[in-house]
């Protein structure tokens, strides 16, 4: 259960309406929850990650936006993941706040951060760096890439596309 | 209490659950009650999977997901529809020009068979691969509404209560042979190293026939495909022979692909999620209409240089009218007045874009949104693309992955529609 400094965040999110009904298949065969969230307002982006991701055996969980997936944390719907894939230019929050929220609050603060975005400045790579994200991915990335990058911050030793 | 039982597992909010508490006959005669669309995925502990779609109730398509499941190639052999030369050429023209037609189509127009024999070859190849799925008795099931059917996997529509006799039929066959056909259909068999010293070694010459087939890369499957009789009556003949330790069965690894299978290009090189992403990008950063509508010509372009790449990494040359093949197959000559203007598999996007420009100088331009001729284009060009996804998506090996396309690209659709 993530506890503190999230009351705000929970009143925006049911607030909103925008919180996502909590569902049994976001856990894991353990009953534990997905090592990976993905935060990202493209239905495109977040079935291809969480596709590409489950090809490789790694289960991830989506959501539209920061708002539902921190409303889900704060519940206690979900633990928090060990990677969180942050899309930077969302609508009502975007990435670089919900990092925020993520590296201010005690239970989060050990997420890794992988900031996605439409944009790669030499400026969005810094700002993505000053807000706690420890890797940056433009789009368009490659899947494959992607699957990488999240097998590194998972630290998974070898990925196999069979 | 039957139909109770029934009843309640055919309302229940979350239809998941284990094939324990309710087998395939009994989710088919629910699917059925409740005139449900969708998709049942099961899952067996054992490791296989399936999936069986629905259409208001009635089938229209089921699939086993594993290496040797039931082909509709298999099935016309079996059903002496077909013979194995007649498949391997068409298999060689479906390779080499694997987009064009299904293979029962262009079984039909080279008049190997007719469209009764497909038709009735489709619906077997869909109750007997229900049948195998039946008798899982452990492993998961879930219900997934509304989710369609890979264009490839389509059978006639078929009444549930057909493959619900089918498939206690088959059960109460196999309860004969589970022990010695541990794998179904997929077991593979090798002979004896040396005949048991008291068997008389005099045979019915069916058994005799079947014999002569084995060698330990052959599943009963294949055994029976080569000697184009159904499976099940072969598999009726294998029964006495394992008993007698003529015959050894076996779960044999390492099964050599047929020659359905590697009909299939190897679209491994295909990388339709980071097009799909590259797509996306490209669409976001357009503002107005007619950048937009180039745009989707230029993603069905690109879609086919992908597929022509993989296709040389395959060492198989694209035909240059793919493209346009698929979309007259589909009636799409166009949009609007304007007809496409396609060479070696791509749409001519310059001459397209001053139509695109001329076009909606004419008719006014503003939100794009809100024109009703950019929302018609769009939905044009957006069919065309999918086709082209269809088309491509029909030729990879895994039904699993089958779908997972074409829910990402749903996904993308999604997007060009906001």
């Amino acid at each position: 259960m993530v506890d503190n400094n999230l009351g705000d965040v929970r009143e925006r999110a049911h607030g909103t309406r925008t919180l996502v009904e909590p569902a049994p298949f976001f856990m894991d065969a353990e009953g534990e929850s997905p090592p990976v969230m993905v935060i990202d307002d493209s239905p495109a982006v977040r079935s291809v990650v969480e596709i590409s991701l489950k090809r490789v055996g790694i289960p991830a969980v989506a959501f539209e936006g920061g708002l539902p997936a921190l409303a889900a944390l704060s519940d206690g719907v979900l633990a928090p993941p060990r990677v969180l894939l942050l899309d930077i230019g969302m609508p009502k929050m975007d990435g670089y706040e919900v990092a925020r929220v993520f590296r201010t609050n005690r239970a989060l603060t050990d997420v890794r951060i992988i900031m996605l975005s439409g944009h790669d400045g030499i400026l969005d790579r810094a700002r993505a760096k000053l807000v706690g994200a420890s890797d940056f991915i433009a789009k368009p990335f490659r899947a494959a890439e992607l699957v990488r990058r999240v097998c590194v911050a998972l630290g998974m030793v070898e990925v196999s596309w069979e | 209490m039957w139909q109770k039982r029934l009843g309640d597992l055919a309302q229940a909010r979350a239809f998941q659950g284990r094939l324990e508490e309710f087998g395939l006959v009994e989710l088919l005669q629910a699917m059925s009650l409740d005139g449900k669309s969708g998709a049942l995925h099961l899952n067996a502990d054992s490791g296989g999977s399936g999936i069986v779609y629905f259409d208001q109730g009635a089938i229209v398509g089921a699939q086993e997901q594993a290496r040797d499941a039931l082909t509709l190639g298999a099935v016309l052999q079996q059903l002496q529809f077909a013979s194995e030369q007649q498949m391997d050429y068409v298999f060689h023209l479906q390779t080499q020009d694997a987009l064009g037609k299904r293979i029962g189509e262009r079984l039909v127009e080279l008049n190997i068979i007719n469209e009764q024999q497909l038709e009735r070859a489709l619906r077997t190849q869909a109750l007997w691969t229900i049948r195998e799925l039946a008798i899982w008795s452990k492993g998961d099931y879930a219900f997934h509404s509304g989710e369609r059917m890979p264009a490839d996997v389509l059978a006639p529509r078929t009444e549930t209560t057909t493959a619900i006799m089918e498939a206690l039929r088959y059960r109460h066959e196999w309860d004969a042979l589970e022990y010695v056909l541990p794998d179904g259909m997929r077991t593979h068999l090798s002979m004896a190293s040396e005949p048991p010293i008291d068997h008389p070694l005099q045979f019915h010459p069916v058994a005799w026939r079947i014999i002569s087939q084995v060698n330990k890369k052959r599943t009963v499957r294949r055994i029976a495909t080569a000697l184009r009789m159904p499976e099940l009556d072969v598999a009726r003949m294998v029964g006495p022979l394992v008993r007698e330790g003529l015959l050894i069965p076996s779960r044999a690894e390492n099964v050599p692909r047929g020659t359905e299978a590697g009909a299939r290009i190897d679209l491994g090189h295909f990388d339709l999620f980071s097009l799909l992403i590259s797509m996306e990008q490209t669409w976001i950063k357009c503002k107005t209409a007619p950048d937009k509508l180039v745009a989707l010509a230029r993603f069905i372009n690109d879609t086919m240089d992908a597929l022509a790449e993989s296709y040389r990494m395959n060492n198989v040359t694209l035909s240059p009218d793919t493209l346009a093949s698929i979309l007259e197959r589909e009636g799409i000559y166009g949009i609007g007045e304007y007809a496409f203007v396609i060479d070696n598999n791509r749409i001519a996007v310059d001459d397209f874009a001053a139509f695109c420009r001329k076009s909606f100088e004419v008719s006014g331009r503003g939100d794009t949104s809100a024109n009703p001729m950019f929302a018609d284009y769009r939905l044009q060009l957006q069919r065309a693309l999918e086709i082209a996804f269809h088309a491509i998506n029909a030729r990879v090996t895994s039904p699993a992955e089958r779908v997972q396309n074409q829910e990402a690209w749903e996904a993308l659709f999604l997007t060009f529609s906001q």
